[in-house]
């Protein structure tokens, strides 16, 4: 670790100490490698004094603000979070300008054949597909969405829905031709980008009927963002929420938790990650990179929609 | 994946399964019937349930599955008598539509199964 940067923590963490009225004894002034271990013993007790606030390596970590004036105009810097599925590879090797753009291709293709409305995780969504197996050859699946993740023709979003008292998840591939419709049911943003916490909490949260009417989102509007804190079940889980919890904001407090699960979750931790400036950099894709690429998609997303504008009147128009 | 010990949730209406589930003792895998000796979907596996042994079609499972392939909350089996018949005469949760792929064999289960994902 940069010992600047190990000198700041210390002297922001002593700081915050004084003020919430703890006491830091330390004879022969302070002891920075002493003084890391005691903060990040303390810190991994998880009290309302103490909170964790690091984040996990499971966790994607937050995306810090330039200080330059940004590149991308409000409307295209939206377009990052209705498609992400259109921006490079997280993994820096996993990029390839000439694949991408290839890429960018087939699925504007695909896009003029099939509607793929936005969406954000959070929102419910119904599905549906042209399946052999299926009774009709066509099966429907109505759900939360709880994870959106992969890059290009790999996109994906995962419904969750419980039926019979069962939880149930199916996962879509978004630019599977299979695909025959996908509508929006009712669209929100939750507090957080992955939900895969519904697993573990009371099914209440997680069951939507099937035969849910859609909700009709006022045009102009911004998307409403549901404050919902879900209720966990008793202490053992499929996951270790306890040492994700802080990082997660859509849950209530987690109750009956004991100690030694704390302790556990010790290796879970990369304490020095707000300070891996290269980290960031290779999760991210600067602006200058985004620009060319939201600049074309944006382009063909709009001529996309004319064509199925003038489409639609013309049905309209026949069918009287 | 389910292995050796792996304990299961019987969803058909048997009253031997309906009996176990709820004295808490719910049936273990002691057996899968393929090569790998690991059960997936589909597969058939003998279980241990209040001290006889059973054969069981596994119809649900945790696992992280391919796209458009349901994942379930629990692994869920249903119990086959010595003949290769179900046991009951009900599934009470969803099953996915790719058992339908195993036919004939599976043509007496889905005839008893309420709901398909």
């Amino acid at each position: 670790m940069n010992p600047i940067f190990a000198f700041r923590n210390v002297s922001e963490t002593l700081c915050k100490r004084q003020l919430s009225t703890t006491k830091v004894n330390f004879k022969h002034g302070v002891n920075v490698k002493k003084f890391l271990k005691w903060d990040r013993e303390k810190r991994r007790l998880n009290t309302d004094e103490f909170p964790d606030e690091y984040t996990t390596r499971n966790c994607r970590s937050p995306r810090k603000s330039s200080f330059k004036q940004s590149v991308l105009t409000p409307q295209l810097s939206e377009l990052r979070l209705l498609y992400p599925e259109f921006l490079p590879s997280n993994f820096p090797e996993r990029r390839h300008k000439i694949k991408d753009l290839l890429e960018r291709e087939d699925m504007l293709k695909r896009r003029t054949q099939v509607d793929l409305p936005s969406f954000y995780v959070g929102s419910i969504l119904a599905v549906t597909v042209s399946d052999p197996y299926a009774a009709g050859k066509v099966s429907r699946f109505l759900g939360i969405c709880i994870s959106r993740e992969g890059q290009g023709l790999r996109a994906n979003f995962t419904l969750r829905n419980i039926i019979d008292g069962e939880g149930v998840e199916i996962r879509y591939d978004m630019y599977n031709p299979t695909i025959r419709e996908v509508e929006v049911i009712k669209l929100e943003k939750r507090l957080d980008d992955e939900l895969y916490y519904l697993r573990d909490a009371l099914p209440e949260y997680s069951y939507f009927p099937q035969d849910m009417l859609p909700v009709v989102q006022p045009p102009g509007e911004p998307v409403p963002l549901n404050p919902l804190k879900v209720k966990m079940k008793p202490y053992p889980w499929t996951k270790r929420w306890e040492a994700l919890y802080p990082n997660i904001k859509g849950i209530v407090n987690l109750e009956n938790v004991p100690q030694h699960a704390y302790r556990r979750s010790r290796n879970a931790h990369y304490v020095n990650e707000r300070f891996d400036l290269m980290k960031e950099y290779r999760e991210h894709i600067t602006e200058e990179d985004q620009l060319e690429i939201w600049e074309n998609v944006h382009e063909r997303l709009d001529k996309i929609a004319q064509i199925r504008k003038v489409e639609r009147r013309r049905k309209f128009l026949q069918s009287n | 994946m389910l292995r050796n010990q792996t304990r299961l949730r019987v969803v058909d209406n048997s009253a031997l399964g309906k009996q176990a589930m709820l004295e808490g003792k719910p049936p273990k895998v002691i057996r899968v019937y393929n090569k790998l000796d690991v059960g997936f979907l589909g597969d058939k596996v003998l279980v241990t349930i209040k001290g006889q042994m059973k054969k069981a079609v596994v119809v649900g499972c945790v696992q992280r599955q391919k796209a458009f392939v349901p994942r379930f909350d629990s692994n869920n089996c249903v119990l086959l008598d010595d003949s290769g018949n179900p046991l009951g005469t009900r599934i009470l949760v969803p099953i996915p539509n790719l058992l339908r792929k195993l036919r004939p064999e599976m043509s007496k289960l889905i005839a008893i199964a309420t709901k398909f994902v």
